[in-house]
């Protein structure tokens, strides 16, 4: 039992090993079960050992195969055909990781033999943010060519739910299968991400552009396990190869954010998250028509607006389920919607045509006045101004933190004794505490509370940032600041 | 310091090794997150020859929040009322994670080189100094010596 133990852990301990260094030249003399895929569609699971060439590698597949063993074949990955004397330990192979062996056919279109095409393309791409002509000086020591490699991260969210190395991958478009050889080299993010880039030529059976160029797909996977599922690549997540200080916390973090301003700012993982986490606790998030409920860099500069949203996972599940929630909320009112009101629902409703009465229909069935929020009605919204009521209607509806801790507090209110309880749940002190010391912006309406400083306000509200005067509750001027700045 | 974060640490040993010339800023003994400041005033300025004392506090969430500043000393200034609260747009809606203590306070430095009497805090300065500058800048010359120098 105790050697078996052992040998569980060694093999456990080599195999984290030999991930944590990204299945770099470490040799390691452990089985590593991959699956094999001709060009007929056949799958075999074939053991190989990370110690092995491809030649060794090819060997096993012809025997398993029965074919013998002078037959020429070529094992492709990720888009490249291995050459014979590539290393398993230098492919960032996994359990489970799929190759494709293809016999070497005479009418089969040979690429350039140019030596690349041979090697995996782990080890082929430098890092995909030196793109174009931006490219430095090959490196020469191997700890930097090994730096200027290709990093990709992904967010996996089962079942690793975090930050982790991603493997790129390629298959056909046509066919959707692996058995796809690169003719082009990706120089750039933009050849991995935007479809149509990069052709290859596919080398399965039943592929209908078999033998012709067809378009590759790229596609990531998390490194961390095997058979993982497609995951999208956080391209923002970059390998700090400049060791670039983090602009929050001045550490040299690893991996690093790098925004996507004209200066590349750089922030480290854990500074981004709290940047997001802040921000999202003040509700500035801006809600952008193509990219989604986003930020900019931290410094403030223009265009930089993150556009791959999922970037934002990276705040842990529970703020971003948050995020979620607020981005939808964000949406609904800037479409002109409401929330509904009851405490607990806050389903956004967009209403069809402008009418005073709403129906929570796919929520919680409340009826209320679009108005003050209050039950639906007949008539005028009662006893109150209609400044006070949109006013109490927005401190329920509103966007903010107020109207997310009134719901709650209304809920705790409501649990125990009902009829006791009923009264203080309808007199809703969070709300009309809210009413008391807030008054709504004038442009958006969002309830805003003066903690302190002059009558200037500016409305917090990512969206609105309207500048006005608490006196007044009219726009901020000239005249406000003249008379009474101070009160 | 423990749980202070690495930047405020480091922050703070810089703005002891290599001081902002004509500012001060201390860490109180108690509190690594609370800087006694003085600044003196700006050569040229209403302010000269005066010292300056300012409260600057790192709330929880610096550097994703500004540092909240407040002239203890009083002032004859337009972006500065009489409780000494600053109006600098750093301190506010501009404030990014990527500036830092010894940028706010040379901000505030140039802030007393440079009032802006048409984005005030003291309302009834900024009125002087656009009517009657030489007479507002006679008033703040006032103030320095009678709250900002001698002490």
């Amino acid at each position: 039992m105790a050697a078996w133990l052992l040998r569980v852990w060694h093999w456990w301990g080599s195999w984290l090993y030999w991930l944590m260094w990204g299945g770099g030249s470490t040799a390691r003399t452990s089985g590593l079960p991959v699956t094999i895929r001709t060009e007929q569609g056949q799958n075999l699971s074939v053991h190989i050992q990370l110690t092995w060439d491809m030649r060794q590698v090819q060997s096993a597949v012809l025997a398993q195969l029965g074919l013998p063993a002078a037959t020429p074949i070529r094992l492709i990955l990720a888009g490249r055909r291995l050459a014979p004397e590539v290393r398993v330990g230098d492919c960032d192979l996994g359990a489970g990781t799929t190759l494709h062996a293809i016999r070497v056919l005479t009418h089969c279109p040979e690429q350039a033999d140019d030596g690349t095409q041979h090697r995996p393309l782990n080890q082929s791409l430098v890092d995909l943010e030196i793109s174009g002509g931006a490219r430095t000086q090959p490196a020469s020591s191997p700890e930097a060519q090994a730096r200027r490699l290709a990093h990709f991260y992904v967010y996996c969210d089962a079942p690793c739910h975090a930050l982790q190395p991603g493997k790129l991958r390629v298959r056909c478009a046509s066919c959707q299968d692996g058995g796809i050889v690169l003719a082009g080299e990706p120089t750039g993010w933009s050849d991995v991400l935007v479809p149509d880039r990069i052709q290859g030529t596919c080398n399965l059976a039943a592929c209908p552009t078999r033998g012709t160029l067809s378009w590759a797909r790229f596609y990531f996977k998390c490194a961390s396990h095997p058979a993982s599922e497609d995951t999208p690549p956080l391209y923002l997540i970059r390998s700090n190869l400049y060791d670039v200080p983090c602009l929050a916390c001045l550490d040299v973090g690893q991996p690093v954010v790098v925004f996507e301003c004209p200066e590349k700012h750089v922030s480290c993982v854990e500074c981004f998250q709290n940047y997001c986490r802040t921000r999202l606790n003040e509700r500035q998030f801006q809600l952008h028509p193509d990219h989604g409920y986003t930020l900019p860099c931290p410094v403030g500069c223009a265009d930089s607006l993150v556009r791959e949203t999922r970037h934002f996972k990276l705040i842990g599940d529970h703020d971003y389920e948050r995020y979620q929630r607020f981005g939808t909320e964000e949406f609904v009112l800037q479409s002109g919607g409401v929330l509904c009101p009851r405490p607990d629902c806050g389903m956004g409703i967009i209403m069809d045509e402008p009418c005073r009465r709403v129906v929570c229909e796919n929520g919680c069935g409340f009826a209320f006045c679009r108005d003050c929020l209050q039950g639906y009605h007949i008539g005028e919204c009662e006893a109150q101004t209609e400044t006070e009521c949109s006013n109490a209607a927005q401190s329920l509806m509103a966007v903010g933190e107020n109207a997310v801790r009134a719901r709650s507090d209304v809920r705790l209110m409501a649990v125990g004794e009902n009829a006791v309880r009923a009264r203080w749940v309808n007199a809703d002190p969070s709300s009309l505490a809210i009413q008391l010391t807030t008054k709504p912006c004038p442009k958006c309406r969002t309830p805003t509370e003066r903690s302190g400083g002059c009558m200037h306000m500016v409305c917090t509200k990512a969206a609105c940032g309207f500048h006005w005067c608490w006196i007044c509750q009219t726009e901020w001027t000239r005249d406000c600041m003249a008379s009474h700045w101070f009160g | 310091m423990a749980g202070l974060p690495r930047r405020i640490v480091k922050e703070t040993q810089r703005l002891m090794q290599e001081p902002v010339p004509g500012i001060s800023a201390i860490p109180d003994d108690s509190n690594a997150r609370y800087f006694h400041v003085v600044v003196a005033g700006p050569e040229g300025s209403p302010f000269e020859g005066g010292v300056f004392k300012l409260e600057l506090f790192l709330p929880e969430d610096y550097p994703m929040s500004a540092p909240k500043v407040r002239f203890i000393t009083k002032i004859y200034h337009p972006n500065i009322d009489k409780l000494g609260r600053i109006c600098l747009d750093i301190l506010k809606d501009k404030w990014s994670p990527a500036l830092q203590i010894r940028t706010v306070l040379l901000s505030i430095q140039a802030l007393l080189s440079a009032p802006n009497p048409d984005d005030p805090l003291a309302n009834d300065v900024a009125e002087l100094w656009k009517v009657n500058e030489v007479e507002a800048i006679r008033n703040a010359r006032d103030w320095t010596r009678t709250y900002a120098m001698g002490n």
